[in-house]
């Protein structure tokens, strides 16, 4: 059976790009999400198997949007990946002392992505 | 002297009447009482008498009538000389005449009125003339004038209150007469000490002339109390003098600041000397009745008296200048900007300038005799507290020197804190440290503006990168198939577009990069490059935009080698091209050259566009400038291009200039430095052209020739040596950078010359690189370290890859990291390397393994390939993708067989070696892996057996 994955980024054309790249190249099932309030309600319902995060996001971003997830019992379990055009040095270590269970940068190679995905919830399921 | 012609003839005239009438008078006065010629007391002399005072009155009145400069001043002087005469007037019209003559009487009423006007008249005119006498000066002028007449009182004035019988009015009459000369005495003195002791004309004569009368008046006195005094006497003729010659300095030309003219003293002293000689011999019998001591100290006490109260003058002086330089210096400090605070030897705040207390919320009296740092320097940025012993600025009360802080935190009296920049200086006196001084500035809008440029850096880019995601992403998708077919051309457009997309998103990574390139933040991997390879490369990568604008494309370079960072020449090439092309016309040209020039290599692009202005040859290579502002928009360009260009130039330490004729073309040009350069002669001198020095040691000049010369063409010094003898004198001589030694050597051989280099501390440091025949494995290791061992028959780039290594150094550890799932062995791996000072990292899986590379940037990896889920190859594969990882040396570790397949797909560029587990020892795998770094030390080369050596696979 095919794993589910959620994305959530506020960024219409992303969404559709990487969903594609999940799906076709990644064998993934797709749910997304525009907004942060959004995706939580979708983690919630679908329990997806992992959950990538966009960092940069209006209203609620995904640092704030991980936060919640992790209060949350029924969404603290989910593996989330954080996806991100910030790859300064200070910003990836800050987002790696939030506990996420990886992070990607943007832009992707869409061939890639869900390789790296893989490889990222590999680890994290040791 | 004021000059007469000024004034109507009527006071000319009456000028020359009153002194004629006074000189004549005083003449014919005197010569009566010296030589006897009449008799003086009678009333004829005595009416002369009388009106001889009028003459200097008048001179002193007419003066103040026709001068209004200092005319009270004189009018005061004229005053009082004409009571001085109604005061004889009625003495000899009056008292004289009386049986009793009252004692006093109104002549001595009178007459001490005369000093009343003198001593009010004398103060009007130190107003004048001196602008800066202090108020406590006065004070001083009369205590002086007082301790004077005590200490005279008790020797020259007793014997006349004796004689007087004690009745109150009388005292009082007999002490005016003397005080008020010493009054007057000591402001003259006060006056003298006030004009540093140089003063003008009419101090000098004033002072005369009262030092003069002071001393007559009192032989007057003692004559008159002894009874000795004789009317019409030659002492009468004092009197009248004196006035006739203040009247002379009434018409002395009037002047503000008096002169500098020395008169005063020589008048002083004569004066002085003839009135105290005639004081002491009138006054000489009552001086011998006194005890000899009570003569010697009084004599003793009255000069020290004097001497003292001179002096105190000249003490007040300097303590007035010394005030003003103060009240200066504080108006500089109330001025300034920067906090400052003065410091004793404790560390205790003598001074605060009101920025400072404004900065730190802090009263002048709060903060004065505290510890400057238990007050406003107490505890860290982190909380924690910040010990005395740490602060710079007790550093510098201790050690004398100045110590600095750029990123320090203050606090507040209120508990906030701002972030600081302070200098403390230590103030010495006489050799010790007798406090600092702090000045400190505020320092928050700056950390504001630097945080802000960051976050603006990183919005910016994370606002480039957002729509480039998609369009990278689906462009890939497009471009893999995954979502149907493309036509050829279509699926070569895609290609196209994707690279592209690739390398704008490199881009926006460098524009980042510039930031910190510019801050220094980020290192030139600076390697010798060829130089034709870069320019093929530049113009390969534009001639797909060259043909779609129709412009020609032609390259010329040397096969010639450069030092330099080959990413970022190929940078700024295909910035410099991109941008002749882009502003070249269809059908136009762009030629690109490389030659070699004094030293340097010179790349030139030339085009045949619109050309620059003159004015704008040099702004062009600013941030965000264009030509013209149109530019941007069609172009495309981002206006940093050329900022970034010579950015990378400038850090090569090469220049980057444009030349252009409006209407016929530009070209730019830039310089790189062709020979290899050592860090310190880098930093001290980017326009020299001298290379590292490298001593060639080895028996056979042959090899020794070759190898200079190989060096020599790309830039390095050399030096030959040919025994170990030689060699160690030459590197003793010459300290070159890094040594190249021959093993075999008759005499000393290489390892004998090792040890002894390593022996003497002048050479101990130097790096050395093996050349030999030998092997480093199998061959008795050195008794030092070495950077590199190179086989001969000699690779080209293994030596120059040495000697830049060796040449240099890195001062950070090296990094390396460990894919090993078996966690025992991992963990002996790990332990082998940490010996050896060496970062060691490990993981367990590949996919850590690529997090953890991207996180570290290892210098090295060790990696098993039979990991779980067969990632080891994934690792590779990921790697030979990342731009800096790509050419990382890379130790494939395996108990696996490996077959040509696998070996290919786990080359990871040329420094990958494949070892076999259970056939070499882990020592053995230390040494390949400090080998492959570069460090090769003794305990690395013995443990490796011969037995050992024959098992690597190659």
């Amino acid at each position: 059976m095919s794993k589910r994955i959620l994305l959530i980024d506020d960024e219409n054309d992303i969404r559709e790009v990487a969903g594609i790249s999940l799906e076709s190249v990644g064998g993934w099932q797709v749910s997304s999400a525009n907004s942060g309030h959004l995706g939580i309600e979708i983690a919630l319902a679908e329990q997806p198997d992992a959950i990538l995060l966009d960092v940069m996001m209006p209203d609620m971003d995904g640092p704030t949007t991980f936060a919640r997830l992790q209060d949350d019992p029924g969404t603290r379990e989910i593996p989330v990946i954080l996806l991100t055009a910030k790859a300064q040095g200070a910003d990836r270590k800050r987002f790696a002392e939030l506990g996420v269970a990886g992070v990607l940068t943007k832009p992707f190679d869409p061939m890639a992505l869900p390789g790296q995905v893989a490889a990222i919830l590999a680890a994290h399921d040791r | 002297m004021i000059s007469l012609s000024q004034f109507p003839r009527a006071v000319r005239v009456a000028f020359y009447l009153l002194w004629g009438f006074g000189i004549i008078g005083l003449a014919a006065f005197t010569a009566a009482a010296a030589f006897g010629l009449g008799n003086t007391t009678s009333t004829g002399w005595q009416v002369l008498y009388v009106s001889l005072h009028l003459a200097p009155a008048g001179l002193c009145l007419l003066r103040a009538a026709v001068v209004p400069r200092e005319r009270a001043i004189w009018a005061l002087f004229g005053i009082g000389m004409l009571l001085w005469s109604v005061g004889y007037a009625y003495y000899f019209g009056v008292i004289q005449g009386l049986d009793v003559p009252p004692y006093p009487s109104l002549s001595d009423a009178l007459w001490l009125s005369y000093y009343g006007c003198v001593f009010a008249a004398l103060l009007l005119l130190v107003r004048a003339r001196l602008k800066k006498v202090r108020k406590t000066l006065w004070i001083d002028a009369v205590v002086g004038g007082l301790a004077l007449a005590a200490l005279s009182a008790a020797i020259l004035i007793e014997p006349i209150l004796a004689r007087t019988g004690g009745r109150t009015a009388a005292v009082v009459t007999n002490m005016a007469y003397p005080l008020s000369d010493l009054l007057i005495l000591s402001l003259l003195l006060g006056v003298f000490a006030l004009s540093g002791w140089r003063p003008g004309r009419t101090w000098a004569i004033l002072g005369g002339v009262f030092t003069f009368q002071a001393g007559f008046d009192t032989i007057y006195l003692y004559q008159a109390a002894s009874g000795t005094y004789e009317s019409g006497g030659l002492l009468d003729t004092v009197w009248p003098l004196a006035m006739l010659v203040i009247a002379l300095t009434a018409w002395q030309q009037p002047k503000t600041r008096e002169g500098d003219e020395l008169l005063g003293w020589p008048a002083l002293a004569i004066t002085a000397t003839f009135a105290l000689v005639g004081l002491f011999l009138t006054t000489y019998d009552h001086w011998r009745q006194l005890p000899d001591t009570v003569q010697a100290l009084a004599t003793l006490t009255l000069v020290a008296a004097f001497v003292r109260t001179t002096t105190t003058f000249g003490d007040i002086k300097k303590l007035a200048h010394s005030k003003v330089l103060s009240e200066r210096h504080d108006a500089i400090l109330s001025a300034a900007g920067e906090g400052v605070y003065g410091l004793d030897p404790e560390g205790r705040t003598t001074f605060a300038n009101p920025a400072a207390l404004k900065m730190t919320g802090y009263e002048a009296g709060e903060v004065i005799g505290h510890r400057q740092h238990e007050l406003v320097h107490h505890t860290k940025a982190d909380g924690t507290p910040f010990p005395l012993e740490e602060c710079p600025v007790w550093a510098s009360l201790a050690d004398g020197t100045v110590h600095r802080s750029s990123d320090d935190l203050y606090w507040r009296k209120d508990g906030t804190s701002f972030p600081v920049e302070y200098t403390s200086t230590p103030i010495f006196e006489e050799g010790e440290v007798t406090g600092a001084v702090v000045v400190f500035r505020d320092i928050t809008e700056r950390r504001e503006i630097e945080r802000a440029k960051d976050e603006f850096t990183s919005i910016v880019s994370h606002e480039l990168r957002t729509p480039l995601t998609s369009i990278r992403g689906s462009l890939g998708l497009l471009e893999s198939g995954v979502l149907g077919p493309l036509p050829e051309k279509g699926q070569r457009m895609i290609e196209i577009a994707v690279e592209n997309t690739d390398r704008l998103v490199r881009l926006i990574n460098d524009i980042l990069d510039i930031e910190r390139i510019d801050s220094g933040e980020v290192d030139m991997h600076r390697t010798r490059c060829d130089v034709s390879k870069l320019v093929e490369s530049a113009v390969t990568e534009l001639r797909p935009l060259a043909t779609q604008t129709e412009v020609t494309l032609g390259a010329e370079a040397e096969p010639m080698a450069v030092f330099a960072d080959p990413d970022r020449v190929h940078q700024t090439l295909v910035n410099l091209i991109s941008n002749a092309v882009k502003f070249s016309e269809p059908g136009g040209a762009v030629r690109v050259s490389a030659s070699s020039e004094d030293g340097e290599v010179l790349f030139r692009v030339r085009d045949g566009g619109r050309g620059i202005p003159p004015e704008k040859l040099e702004t062009i290579f600013e941030r965000f400038q264009q030509v013209d502002a149109s530019d941007s928009r069609e172009k495309g360009g981002t206006g940093l291009g050329l900022a970034i260009c010579r950015t990378i130039v400038e850090r090569h330490g090469g220049r980057i200039w444009a030349e252009s004729e409006l209407g016929k073309g530009s070209s730019f040009l830039f310089s790189l430095p062709t020979r290899a350069r050592s860090r310190s002669e880098a930093a001290d001198d980017p326009a020299s052209a001298e290379g590292p020095a490298i001593l060639v040691c080895d028996d056979d000049p042959a090899v020794v020739e070759v190898v200079s010369t190989l060096l020599g063409s790309q830039g390095y010094r050399t030096f030959a040596a040919h025994s170990g003898e030689e060699a160690l004198e030459r590197a003793l001589a010459e300290r070159p950078d890094a040594i190249l030694l021959d093993l075999l050597m008759p005499g000393m051989s290489g390892w004998e010359t090792a040890a002894a280099l390593k022996e003497r501390p002048e050479t101990s440091e130097i790096p050395i690189v093996i050349l030999s025949v030998f092997p480093a494995e199998g061959t008795e290791p050195l008794s030092a370290p070495v950077v590199d061992w190179i086989e001969k028959p000699l690779d080209e780039a293994a030596l120059f890859r040495a000697l830049d290594r060796a040449v240099n150094p890195r001062s950070a550890p090296f990094k390396v990291l460990i894919v090993e799932d078996d966690l025992d062995l991992a963990a002996v791996l790990a332990a082998t390397f940490e010996r050896q000072g060496i970062e060691t990292f490990t993981t367990t899986s590949g996919i850590e393994a690529i997090e953890l590379s991207q996180q570290v940037i290892p210098d090295l990896l060790v990696l098993d390939v039979g990991l779980p889920e067969a990632d080891g190859f994934e690792v590779v594969d990921w790697l030979r993708r990342h731009e800096r990882l790509s050419a990382m040396p890379l130790v494939v570790y395996t108990a696996r067989d490996l077959d040509e397949a696998d070996r290919a797909r786990l080359q990871l560029g040329e420094t990958t070696e494949f070892l076999t587990k259970g056939r070499i020892t882990p020592e053995y795998l230390e040494h390949r892996v400090m080998r492959l770094l570069g460090r090769l030390t003794q305990e690395t080369t013995a443990e490796v057996s011969d037995e050992q050596a024959h098992l690597v696979d190659r």
